[in-house]
């Protein structure tokens, strides 16, 4: 009796294996096996075929060295990183400015309110944010032009010259407040001991002295994380600029991954979408492993 | 003392007025989209093209109904592929966080380790073999060419956040449910779930904004225009809507209002899921 309870306590042995397994099972389908695939078919050329079907060929390291010798693949990785650097620099400053302002609302009821209405509009379908952005660059009836035209100036094409596209796209939800990181560095506030600030104040270090010397160096977790997250969204958001400009003019805004999507899925070069999948995959954890380096936290402090 | 007082109050007031004043811009410049949206989206072409700043009278209402009768198929499907994606996740993210939790077992760590490491693999590696994956199962222009790959994918960061939940809880409250001979499975339903609840609050909050958003997959392995989702849809309507923009503008603000509806109805844990999400 005892031996049957004592075992009843344990649990069934199967029980955790029947319970993990529909996940694991759909996890290896449909996320470990694509892995696998795409560092294995970065090495072939390959139509996309299963068995024996079309193209598949081992060609080593040619789709890489392709890549290399690629002037548009550069570009796009030229591009990229404007993308990278002023996104970081965006993410890094604004949210965190309307963030340490919404946390000086002292009253809590306030505070709730206008980190609400500064989250509404991630309710809204990004889609819906693109498609309007777009609208309000239009050459024609654009919200832009509309205000130029009233000055008496003339219609320009923000989303259609080399020398301003890029620019545009990065504008795109301006003040850049609204969402997440808004949050986190909400949180990462809170969390700071009260104490430290109060014993500043009691020192006669101004607001902007504690700002300073006190919030910015105690966050130091919360911005290392928006650096990550910013740099591996950048590399990563290429369906923003398929559908306002879809890379153009000319290359001007093309971005690695809309070249990947299009190599697959217009020219059928699955082998080289792979390589190109495989190498941005590589250069996130070149930065993840750089942001470890440049956000250095001491244990001590 | 007391204008001491007196001035250290008002000094404190001109610091918080400059605040204000700063949020409010903030606010401002983060709504002007969403003030053009709805200013147009009663507009005729014409009135339309006479200007997209202001209001234009008389509000031409029809633009909504245009845009109902088109949308509303789409906004169907996102909801159907979202509600029936998020349930899923949530259950498999349950059973398996539980599972990791709850119970000792051979191979536990490597199988964690194996769940684990699809957090740190950026999607767009997977971009072009899965959607191979998916016609080579015959699930290309199929909702479940959607949910397979979401139940797959969304589950982990849940799984997560349970397991680290689960953990915490005192086994004695499932080892007297055992001793009165509950099967396994009947005591993760029944004793299980119920202490799980705010956890999986967050779990499907964050797995519905990350279906319910989603244009990438989507994009890919559906071309029906009967199954598409909200984003597929706007692009369809983007595409045959030239000629009506205002149309358009109601279509957008249409697919906006489930999500605004269930954010209005469950404000507080939204606001608290997404913190949580954001700092996990």
């Amino acid at each position: 009796m005892n031996l049957k309870l004592k075992k009843k306590l344990k649990g069934d042995k199967i029980a955790p294996y029947l319970m993990i397994a529909p996940t694991l099972i759909l996890l290896a389908i449909f996320a470990l096996y694509p892995v696998v695939l795409s560092i294995v078919k970065s090495f072939f050329r390959w139509s996309g075929g299963f068995g024996g079907n079309g193209i598949n060929q081992f060609v080593g390291f040619g789709n890489y060295l392709q890549l290399f010798k690629d002037p548009v693949f550069w570009q796009s990785w030229g591009n990229s990183l404007f993308f990278m650097v002023t996104g970081v620099v965006v993410n890094l400053i604004f949210p965190f400015l309307c963030g340490f302002m919404i946390f000086s609302v002292k009253n809590p009821k306030a505070s709730y309110r206008w980190r609400v209405a500064f989250v509404v509009p991630m309710v809204v379908p990004s889609m819906v944010i693109f498609l309007l952005w777009q609208f309000i660059y239009d050459v024609d009836i654009g919200v832009i032009n509309n205000i130029i035209r009233i000055f008496g100036g003339s219609g320009v094409d923000l989303l259609g010259s080399a020398s301003s596209v890029k620019w545009a796209i990065r504008f795109m939800g301006f003040p850049w407040v609204g969402g997440t990181f808004l949050l986190v560095y909400i949180a990462g506030l809170g969390n700071i001991d009260n104490s430290v600030r109060e014993a500043a104040r009691i020192d006669g270090a101004s607001r902007l002295r504690q700002l300073l010397f006190i919030d910015i160096p105690l966050l130091k977790p919360q911005f290392k994380m928006v650096f990550t997250l910013s740099v591996i969204g950048e590399i990563q958001d290429f369906v923003k600029i398929q559908t306002i400009t879809g890379g153009g003019p000319g290359y001007y805004s093309y971005v690695p991954g809309l070249y990947m999507y299009k190599t697959a899925f217009d020219s059928g070069e699955y082998g080289l979408a792979s390589a190109m999948g495989v190498l941005m995959m590589l250069v996130m954890l070149g930065f993840t492993y750089l942001s470890n380096f440049l956000f250095k936290t001491e244990a001590a402090d | 003392m007391l204008q001491a007082y007196k001035a250290n109050k008002r000094k404190i007031s001109a610091g918080t007025v400059i605040n204000r004043v700063m949020l409010v811009i903030f606010l401002i410049f983060t709504l002007v989209p969403f003030y053009v949206l709805i200013v147009n989206s009663f507009k005729t072409q014409n009135q339309l093209l006479g200007g997209v700043l202001f209001f234009s009278y008389p509000l031409y209402w029809k633009n909504y109904s245009d845009a109902f009768v088109k949308m509303l198929p789409f906004i169907w499907n996102s909801v159907t592929v979202t509600v029936v994606s998020t349930a899923g996740v949530t259950f498999l993210a349950a059973l398996c966080g539980y599972a990791f939790g709850h119970y000792v077992f051979r191979g536990k760590r490597v199988l964690f380790a194996a769940i684990l490491v699809n957090m740190m693999i950026p999607s767009i590696l997977t971009l072009v073999p899965s959607y191979l994956v998916i016609i080579r199962l015959g699930l290309y222009n199929t909702q479940f060419a959607l949910l397979l790959p979401y139940l797959a994918g969304g589950s982990v960061m849940g799984i997560y956040l349970v397991r680290g939940f689960v953990e915490q809880l005192p086994k004695t409250v499932f080892e007297a449910a055992k001793i009165d001979g509950i099967s396994e499975f009947r005591c993760f339903i029944s004793i299980g779930i119920p202490l799980l609840g705010t956890i999986l609050t967050t779990v499907s909050i964050l797995a519905l904004l990350n279906f319910w958003n989603d244009i990438v997959w989507p994009m890919l392995v559906i071309e029906k225009s009967a199954l598409k989702t909200i984003p597929l849809g706007l692009l369809e309507f983007n595409q045959q809507q030239g000629s009506n923009k205002g149309a358009l503008f109601a279509g957008y603000i249409l697919a906006s209002i489930p999500l605004l509806v269930y954010f209005a109805l469950n404000m507080r844990s939204f606001m608290d899921s997404l913190t949580e999400g954001a700092i996990k």
